[in-house]
């Protein structure tokens, strides 16, 4: 499979739904063939050709010119690698079931909603309800890796079922609402009424959240020997904050409104 | 502009041609009789085409408050299935819960011109109307749900006579805009509210002691005094139950010799026998329709997939509920006076139930001799999305089709069915009654569901080929009241349509008698419930339907 190199001809004028630009949609193509496809662009369509310049590039990813206009970049991935230069709009690798997609921008709303696989890697910021689910589902996230330098925005994690949510940055408000199973860990602050309808899974943040939904109980400084082999395995986490985890934290559990078998582990 | 359909094979099983090679002549959204030749006309070239009516699906939700919840809950319908991008369409989407755009142009690419919403609920037929005015291509109509309102439930157990039913049904329907009466689980909802589970044809509910037996008894007097050219349309007792065939061959019984129309009859027709206590009853019930001239029946065919279910019937869903897939679903109470309750279903040729559901119901078409009282539908969204008419039509038309199907279905479930057995194939005439001209004369409207001088220029033309699926998706040309809305299965063109509404008389009195009952228990005035008919359809108002003398 040869890459695919689309660079836009100028910023966006509409929205375009690039969920049909996806490496495995163009394996084989050439790149004239690649320009002829057509994107919804507005309420219309647009030739691929019109709105990016299309080159062959070497390695196997499809590299994408950002704009904040670019909607569902990588929506539906199962295979192979998109590189996208730039930021995103909204709704980037949402149902994404492998693959890899890198944003070395921005990410709008929705970035990873209903991801089921593959791995995520934002370099800049992402917008509200990252890992939550998609229109009309009941779960969010559930599997896969997302990881975000920057900050993101409210609802992170919304009725997350698995995987692995890294934001290095802050959290907005409302976090982990009626999160149901699955990670996040938070390097920076965690915004105010996170945990909210909580029920199982774990939280990790490196410093005493603001001000949590109601339904927490502290239950003291505890020695886990799990955090230690999670950071062995999981050397992203560890990074996370800052290399490695001692394997001490504060227990929060919570939230006892909704079962209380999930936690916040505030890491010392 | 006068147009002249030329070279097609017409079937207008109502005026008995059958196959016959003619012209069709439209003229100012009429068709007219032959002129001959001269004056100034467009022709259409109709060769290796067949040419009908347009379609009538007489039992589809497409309209009113349970499908908007529809809509809300199945939201991922129209992510899925969203209008091809592009300068014409773009907006909406969906299958199981469409927009109403998107309903408008799925059937109209089909070649339907006329689709009737089976459930409005008085408090909520204004929304009904509102929406159906928003369809585009297609005319309407709605039947209004009654049998579990407390006003009549109070005027029939107080004693109160016929007259005075008839009249509360009359003031009703004009109320309402409505052109036919439909009841769902007579008795059996308002018994729901008192935490009944279930309620058999004989078994007096609770509070007004009243049985279905005798308010589906008093309907239909009523539907057949005031002259409402469609009998009661109902959807029996027991849904989906095991051994409900029973139910519903009773409810025959029962019908005093009135007419009955008895609605996705597919969902009634169940059996207990076998070791799974889950039989088909598609046998017992075609039997007795072939030898009840008065009953007729719309099958409510499944078809595997996902869709959603939206029922007045709370009773059901809410015993349905606990299947829902995916798991959610929404149930609701309606001004006291009617229900709700919406649980997406996805049908599963693996599953047992499913399979046999999906024979069953293609045994009652087969089994049922005369097309003129079976419709074709599949009860959208609850069998299955009015997209699948298509493939349905195959497999009624296609038996080498029919059983490569059957063959794929579970393995037991196939032990069940007699569907094997059966080599009867509809004929295209027999498919022409069934879609067009049966539902057309069930429902009074004279000028429809035929090609003769004065019917409306609804006109379909599909390229005769053997796939009779794509054959009936993709109709070569579609005209609406004269002018083409659909070419090669596109749009074409958006046409607005007409609602259909029936005002039989009432006695001015019970103008005061409503006015006094919505002040004391109603949520709002009963001036304010009555719908004008300048409210139809923008200011256009109702076509009325002429009532039987």
């Amino acid at each position: 499979m040869n890459g695919i190199r689309l660079t836009l001809k100028a910023p966006l004028t509409a929205r375009v739904d690039a969920s049909n630009l996806l490496p495995a949609a163009f394996a084989g193509a050439s790149a004239a063939e690649v320009a002829a496809r057509t994107v919804p662009f507005g309420t219309g369509v647009a030739l691929v050709g019109d709105l990016f310049e299309v080159a062959a590039s070497e390695g196997d990813a499809l590299v994408l010119s950002g704009d904040p206009r670019l909607d569902y970049v990588g929506a539906g991935l199962a295979a192979g690698e998109i590189r996208v230069e730039g930021s995103v709009g909204a709704a980037a690798g949402s149902g994404m079931s492998g693959g890899r997609l890198v944003i070395s921008g921005d990410a709008g709303d929705g970035l990873a909603a209903g991801l089921t696989g593959g791995r995520i890697q934002v370099f800049g910021n992402a917008g509200k309800n990252v890992g939550g689910p998609r229109p009309g589902e009941r779960q969010g996230m559930r599997g896969g890796v997302v990881s975000i330098a920057g900050r993101v925005g409210d609802g992170l994690g919304a009725r997350l079922r698995g995987g692995l949510i890294l934001v290095a940055g802050d959290a907005g408000a409302g976090a982990a609402d009626g999160l149901l199973a699955g990670t996040l860990a938070v390097a920076g602050r965690l915004g105010p009424g996170a945990g909210r309808g909580m029920k199982r899974g774990s939280i990790l943040v490196s410093s005493a959240p603001e001000a949590l939904a109601p339904g927490f109980a502290e239950a003291g400084p505890q020695d886990f020997v799990a955090l230690r082999l999670l950071a062995r395995r999981v050397p992203e986490l560890a990074a996370l904050f800052g290399g490695e985890l001692s394997g001490r934290a504060v227990r929060l559990v919570g939230n006892r409104l909704a079962g209380g078998e999930g936690e916040i582990l505030v890491l010392s | 502009m006068r147009k002249r359909v030329t070279g097609g094979r017409v079937f207008d099983p109502a005026n008995g041609i059958i196959d016959q090679v003619r012209d069709v002549v439209l003229e100012d959204g009429r068709i007219i009789a032959d002129p001959g030749p001269g004056g100034s006309e467009e022709v259409v070239n109709a060769s290796g085409c067949i040419v009908l009516a347009g379609g009538i699906d007489l039992h589809s939700h497409i309209a009113g408050g349970k499908v908007n919840l529809g809509r809300l809950l199945m939201n991922e319908d129209r992510a899925l299935f969203p209008e091809p991008f592009g300068d014409f369409c773009g907006c909406g989407g969906g299958r199981a819960a469409p927009t109403t755009h998107a309903t408008g142009c799925r059937y109209s690419q089909m070649g339907y011109t006329a689709v009737f919403e089976p459930a409005v609920v008085g408090a909520n037929a204004r929304h009904a109307h509102l929406e159906m005015a928003d369809i585009p291509n297609i005319d309407t109509g709605g039947f209004l749900v009654l049998g579990n309102d407390d006003f009549l439930l109070r005027l029939i157990a107080m004693g109160e006579g016929q007259q005075a039913i008839n009249d509360y049904v009359a003031w009703m329907l004009k109320a309402t805009q409505s052109c036919a009466i439909k009841i769902v689980n007579p008795g059996g909802i308002n018994a729901f509210k008192f935490n009944g589970r279930n309620l058999d044809l004989d078994e007096a509910g609770p509070f007004y002691e009243l049985t279905p037996r005798r308010i589906l008894n008093t309907l239909q007097r009523a539907v057949t005094e005031l002259g409402v050219p469609h009998p009661i349309h109902l959807h029996g007792c027991n849904l989906g139950i095991p051994g409900n065939v029973k139910t519903t061959l009773a409810t025959m019984g029962a019908t005093e010799g009135f007419p009955l129309h008895l609605t996705h009859i597919q969902f009634h027709s169940y059996g207990t026998e076998g070791d799974r206590h889950f039989s088909s009853g598609a046998a017992e019930i075609a039997e007795a329709v072939n030898a009840m001239p008065h009953i007729s029946v719309d099958v409510g065919q499944i078809m595997f997939g996902q869709t959603v279910t939206a029922s007045a019937d709370l009773m059901s869903q809410y015993r349905n509920h606990s299947i829902a897939d995916p798991k959610k679903w929404i149930g609701m109470d309606i001004e006291m006076d009617a229900a709700c309750g919406v649980v997406p279903f996805n049908y599963r040729d693996t599953s047992f139930v499913n399979a046999l559901q999906w024979a069953i119901g293609l045994e009652l078409f087969l089994l049922i001799e005369d097309p003129w009282r079976v419709y074709l539908t599949t009860d959208h969204p609850n069998g299955g999305p009015f997209t699948s008419y298509p493939h349905l039509i195959r497999l009624l038309m296609d038996k080498p089709f029919r059983d490569h199907h059957l063959r794929q279905i579970h393995k037991a479930a196939r032990s069940h069915t007699r569907l094997e057995s059966i080599s009867r194939e509809y004929t295209l005439e027999e498919i022409a009654v069934v879609t067009r001209a049966a539902p057309a004369r069930t429902l009074g409207l004279k000028d429809r569901g035929h090609l003769g001088p004065g019917a409306r220029a609804d006109v379909v033309l599909y390229e005769d080929q053997p796939d009779r699926e794509a054959m009936f998706a993709h109709p070569r040309i579609v005209m609406k009241d004269g002018e083409v809305v659909v070419v090669n299965g596109e749009i074409v063109a958006l046409t607005e349509g007409r609602t259909y509404a029936v005002h039989p008389p009432s006695d001015p009195l019970m103008d005061k008698r409503l006015e006094r009952w919505f002040d004391e228990a109603v949520g709002l005035k009963s001036s304010h419930y009555q719908i004008a008919d300048g409210e139809i359809r923008g200011g256009q108002g109702p076509e009325i339907v002429e009532l039987k003398p």
